[in-house]
């Protein structure tokens, strides 16, 4: 038996769900433990829906505080960081309103500063790809309405599944489909312009 | 399913045809061989949502490695302003501090201003904050962890302190009461072939059935081992420890002999100093569970047994001026009471004197 000398110390890599456990029961490193896990995750999640860093994080603040507020009513969760996505979903649709958000069109010039992200096993085909279609749908991506957008990272980033989609939007599965529908479909709008103009220089 | 009006947005969203572009397999390739075979006019649509499936991307925005410190450092800032929503309890959480707090707030007399209040309020947050942080001590290096966890096994501690009762849930979906001033230690998500805990103090296992991990109690010189059961272990003093089986079947084991009993429902097991045997009793369960109820349950206790209680209770410390009656006894029932009506209570039947400072309690005996 392997004990260790000093008890006192807990050497617990808890996960997610276990410190949403220790949270629930009024413990601050529940929440710190939930914190360390996931910011990293809601950070990107979040500025995949609104590109605003500051405002991003101040969301994650209210919401991180109101999770130690509410600690006693908190529902039991398998899946902390679905409930999270959601519940800063929820935050950033409700208070972007009030800030205003720089248009796109002119942040695309600062586009250089950024790099992309291929959630899907990009490597293998990268002789194929070309930089502009990555970059026409990650800026087409960015153009969508924001439950469209919301759908594209839940399904092809966040690679959850459409049942889970479902729980996360509070739509049922045919809706969920829909919106993933319309939200693919503007983006084929988007790229196909550039597939003309690509099959054109080509000849 | 048909696939032949099939559209671009249908085949991107389509997981058979995900799974054929991104992790293709012999089967997935003969289907959309054949697919294709015979809907040569969906080249064109496949093409261009295969392209849209393989350069799905996003724009990545930079996260720097203060980013979660600093702001942190400010949500841990301002929950020590927040006073957390009354709750509906679903612990088991006797609220001794503010008990304390309501006795203290009446010996400074009944014109505590607003600001006071609020001052032992965020003391109290404070105080309550600072004990937990002391409770759980996670390293700070994932990496490391993560390193260290494939190596070794690592040892998970939970200790309540006195005057707070919690209960755990471990990841083979077993559920453990802790009583006041308890501690239990087990390797995380145990051992391949057997779920170990070490008890100091009292709790109720509600084990989860595994037939293959039996799942193991040690506390003291006692082994008690079930396969999906419930079962309440005492054993603040380790020389006096006490088993109770409520449903199931448990085999109670000296960790030194082979000397085992087999418990049914009902029955329990004390084994003392006095009379190391493993020798079973009838037990009475209100009386064992009287604790996960919120309730201190006193069956013919004497004085150092009562006030042992009380201390581990509600997290306080008992002087005792003037020695009680040798025979004398206390029976009683308190079910989610202050310390204040407990010792009120129990003034009367014991024949004492009391006065509480802080966590500091004196009793006189007449």
């Amino acid at each position: 038996m392997n004990l260790q000398k000093n008890s006192q110390v807990i050497p617990a890599s808890l996960d997610a769900e276990e410190n949403w456990v220790l949270l629930k029961e009024g413990r601050i490193e529940g929440l710190e433990g939930v914190y360390r896990l996931i910011f990293n995750d809601l950070l990107r999640f979040g500025m995949s829906l609104v590109p605003e860093k500051d405002f991003i994080k101040d969301c994650i603040q209210d919401l991180f505080l109101d999770l130690w507020k509410y600690h006693k009513n908190l529902m039991s969760t398998d899946n902390v960081k679905l409930y999270l996505f959601k519940a800063l979903s929820n935050r950033i649709n409700k208070e972007k309103k009030k800030i205003k958000i720089p248009t796109k069109d002119a942040e695309w010039k600062e586009l250089e500063n950024f790099y992309f992200v291929h959630s899907m096993e990009a490597e293998l085909i990268k002789q194929q790809q070309t930089d502009s279609m990555v970059k026409k749908l990650a800026i087409g991506i960015e153009k969508l309405p924001f439950r469209q957008r919301e759908i594209i990272q839940y399904l092809f980033f966040e690679n959850l599944t459409y049942e889970q989609c479902s729980l996360n939007l509070g739509i049922n599965l045919r809706s969920v489909y829909t919106l993933a529908w319309k939200a693919i479909n503007n983006l084929k709008k988007h790229v196909t312009l550039i597939l003309m103009f690509l099959s054109i220089s080509i000849r | 399913m048909d696939k032949s009006d099939y559209t671009v947005e249908d085949f991107v969203l389509d997981k058979e045809f995900q799974m054929w572009v991104l992790m293709p397999t012999n089967q997935s390739r003969l289907f959309w061989d054949n697919y294709l075979a015979q809907n040569p006019g969906k080249l064109a649509v496949i093409e261009l949502a295969r392209e849209m499936l393989l350069n799905m991307a996003r724009f990545e925005h930079q996260i720097l490695e203060n980013d979660a410190d600093e702001l942190w450092e400010i949500i841990h800032q301002k929950t020590h302003d927040i006073v957390p929503e009354k709750q509906e309890s679903t612990r088991i959480f006797l609220n001794s501090k503010a008990a304390i707090q309501q006795t203290k707030k009446s010996d400074l007399g009944g014109n505590v201003s607003l600001g006071l209040g609020n001052l032992f309020r965020i003391a109290a947050i404070l105080v309550f904050s600072l004990s937990l942080a002391l409770l759980a001590y996670r390293y700070s290096n994932p990496d490391q962890q993560e390193l260290m966890a494939s190596e070794v096994p690592e040892w998970v501690e939970y200790k309540v302190p006195k005057g707070i009762k919690s209960s755990l849930s471990l990841s083979d979906g077993s559920k453990i009461t802790l009583n006041s001033g308890s501690t239990v230690r087990y390797i995380k998500n145990f051992e391949k072939d057997k779920r170990e805990m070490f008890l100091q103090g009292e709790a109720l296992f509600e084990v989860a059935k595994d037939s293959l991990r039996p799942f193991t109690v040690v506390s003291g010189e006692l082994k008690t081992t079930a396969l999906g059961t419930v079962f309440n272990v005492r054993a603040f003093d380790l020389s006096a420890i006490r088993i109770a089986l409520l449903e199931g079947k448990v085999e109670v084991k000296k960790v030194e002999d082979s000397e085992k009993v087999i418990l049914k429902p009902g029955e329990t097991i004390k084994m003392t100093k006095a009379h190391p045997g493993l020798v079973k009793e009838k037990f009475n369960v209100d009386e064992v569970l009287a604790w996960t109820q919120k309730t201190i349950y006193f069956n013919y206790a004497d004085a150092n047994t009562a006030f042992q209680t009380i201390e581990n209770w509600y997290g306080v410390n008992i002087q005792i001026h003037n020695k009680p009656k040798e025979n004398l006894r206390v029976t009683g029932k308190y079910k989610d009471q202050t310390l204040k009506n407990v010792l009120e209570g129990l003034s009367y039947s014991m024949h004492f004197d009391f006065t509480i400072r802080g966590d500091q309690i004196t009793i006189n005996f007449r």
